[in-house]
């Protein structure tokens, strides 16, 4: 963490962004200064003003207040499509990794099919068997990282299978899901780490875009994305309905890029020797 | 070389036969019953249900089912369109230049983009340039493409009145998509370029060619440069899945009739078989692009051929 700080002046601007960002998503009902469902037709397409910093939208709903709580999904869409593919990608990686053989061959095997469907399209074809809808997103953007985790943890895990240290353990009688969970899983997760950062702004801008055409949040709802869906028609005389939006999305994902790059940075290092 | 080309197209094969057959399970991996989900819940009599599944096949075993599936696929039949009836693969062929113009557009825009800006930054290394560059290239890999495009269209449509706002309309209406498009796949290479060339311009046959007292124009394109484009070539591939998604989106914002729209509309309406030809038409598209930068990646670089 001291590493990261040191970095540069653009990791600790991009971490403090980062950290308001998430404090202003959580406390999103408490600083909101209106409910961003509520319309107020009397008070619509107002430009920012002192009342409403970011202006007024079709319908008189509060923009500030719909960023804050667009906030909260955007989040969660990263966070949970990063859970998702985090928890199967490292149990399938770890298994293949460790096992070897048949089992192996066929889950690499699967994953080269799963990596030959370009992801947009894969989340596309995801949402079209379990349908449209942000839980449906998150979970369609979850699936389709699966295999890009579940290959980095199995390199790793070939990597350090033969390690004496694992080797060691084995012998002294522990059970594979011992010696995966113990010895082999704590040191592939650095580089995991990496990829998740990445990942979650990857995948908020994916959800914001999946959003945008209609197939995640559903209107009213104040999902980045979606709020630019809305915006469109109306952008040759409200600009801040779709520059605040879009704004919120890029600042989020250029923290977390910027972050991302300096911890891959810093356990390059590590990486090499594992690797190696 | 031959041989290496045959072993490349035999790999090709099975990751291909693989993606159909997911594209096949789609319908049974529908949670309930396929052609209830197919009719969105709309009252329909068990008699009609059960005429459905014949139609589509559902009442066969699942084997011959996907044999069937395969052996049409391979001729290019992705079975009819639940809505217009007709086949889907003439759909997919109507819209596809649209999107493959924009992608391929955005490759030929992005490409020397990129790799200009790489050069520049590695030579201009730890200058303001330089950082420069670098932030400017993670700004464009972050900004959201489809609102990049809603503030371009503000500024060269509406405002100067230059450019279409959107639609099939030539060339004109081509520029502003093809540049959004580009600036994502521009900005990785960008990183990427500068990244290899740092790395080329530290090795010995470049100090050797220096020393030789050749001019620096010589040393950073002939001998540099051509090396440092190598796994840069590499990338190429795989950024046309980006693109391809990317065409995807801002064909809805430049409201044109490519492979994207023809998808949402057909998620919307519960189009399966238009939706598993969308999925298997673009996968087969993005493992050709694979295939060829692999092979003229091998054409560039004669290591690879003897691997």
């Amino acid at each position: 963490m001291k590493a990261l700080w040191k970095k540069g002046l653009d990791v600790r601007v991009s971490i403090i962004g980062m950290v308001a960002i998430i404090l202003l998503a959580v406390f999103a009902p408490l600083i909101a200064p209106f409910d961003p469902l509520k319309q107020d037709i009397q008070d619509r397409m107002q430009p920012p003003n002192r009342h409403h910093l970011m202006g007024t939208d079709q319908l008189g709903r509060d923009v500030f207040s719909r960023i804050l709580w667009g906030g909260r999904l955007s989040l969660t869409v990263g966070l949970i499509a990063v859970a998702i593919e985090l928890v199967f990608g490292i149990i399938i990686g770890l298994i293949s990794g460790y096992l070897g053989g048949a089992v192996d061959n066929l889950i690499m095997r699967l994953c080269d099919v799963m990596l030959a469907i370009p992801g947009l399209v894969m989340a596309l074809f995801i949402v079209a068997i379990i349908g449209p809808g942000l839980t449906k997103v998150m979970i369609a953007l979850g699936i389709g990282s699966i295999p890009g985790v579940t290959r980095l943890v199995r390199g790793a895990t070939l990597a350090l299978k033969d390690r004496d240290y694992v080797v060691a353990s084995r012998a002294a009688g522990a059970k594979p899901s011992q010696v995966m969970m113990w010895h082999v899983l704590p040191n592939v997760l650095p580089p995991i780490l990496v990829l998740a950062t990445l990942d979650v702004g990857t995948i908020i801008l994916a959800g914001a875009g999946l959003s945008y055409i209609g197939l995640g949040a559903q209107p009213p709802s104040p999902e980045w994305g979606a709020m630019l869906t809305g915006a469109r028609d109306y952008f040759t005389v409200a600009w801040w309905l779709s520059v605040f939006p879009g704004i919120a999305i890029m600042l989020v994902v250029l923290f977390l890029n910027i972050i991302g790059d300096a911890v891959r940075d810093i356990i390059d290092p590590w990486l090499r020797q594992v690797r190696g | 070389m031959f041989n290496y080309v045959v072993r490349r197209v035999l790999q090709f094969i099975p990751v291909w036969l693989g993606v159909a057959i997911l594209v096949f399970l789609m319908v049974h991996l529908i949670p309930g019953d396929p052609v209830n989900a197919m009719m969105g819940g709309r009252p329909i009599s068990g008699e009609a249900v059960e005429q459905m599944r014949h139609q589509l096949g559902l009442d066969r075993p699942l084997l011959t089912q996907l044999v069937d599936y395969l052996g049409r696929a391979v001729r290019g039949d992705m079975g009819n369109s639940l809505i217009s009836k007709a086949p889907v693969s003439k759909d997919i062929i109507d819209r596809f230049p649209y999107t493959l113009q924009l992608a391929l557009a955005g490759l030929g825009l992005g490409i020397p983009i990129g790799i200009i800006f790489g050069v520049i930054g590695a030579v201009k290394r730890g200058t303001l340039v330089d950082k420069g560059l670098l932030v400017g290239s993670l700004v464009f890999i972050s900004v959201p493409g489809f609102w990049f495009a809603l503030l371009l269209i503000y500024v060269f449509s509406v405002w100067l009145g230059w450019l279409p706002i959107g639609g099939t309309g030539g060339l004109k209406a081509l520029i502003m998509p093809a540049f959004v498009l580009s600036l994502g796949g521009a900005a990785t290479l960008t990183r990427l370029t500068r990244t290899s060339m740092l790395e080329v311009l530290r090795s010995d046959y470049v100090r050797t060619a220096r020393s030789k007292g050749l001019s620096e124009r010589v040393v950073l394109y002939k001998h540099a440069l051509r090396n440092a484009l190598n796994p840069v070539v590499t990338i190429v591939g795989l950024e046309f899945a980006g693109l391809l998604g990317g065409a995807f989106i801002l064909e809805q914002v430049y409201s044109r009739p490519g492979l994207g729209r023809l998808a949402v509309q057909a998620i919307f309406t519960r189009d399966f078989p238009m939706v598993q030809g969308i999925v298997l038409y673009s996968s087969t598209l993005f493992l050709l692009a694979n295939l060829l930068v692999d092979i003229s990646y091998a054409l560039l670089d004669p290591r690879i051929r003897y691997r």
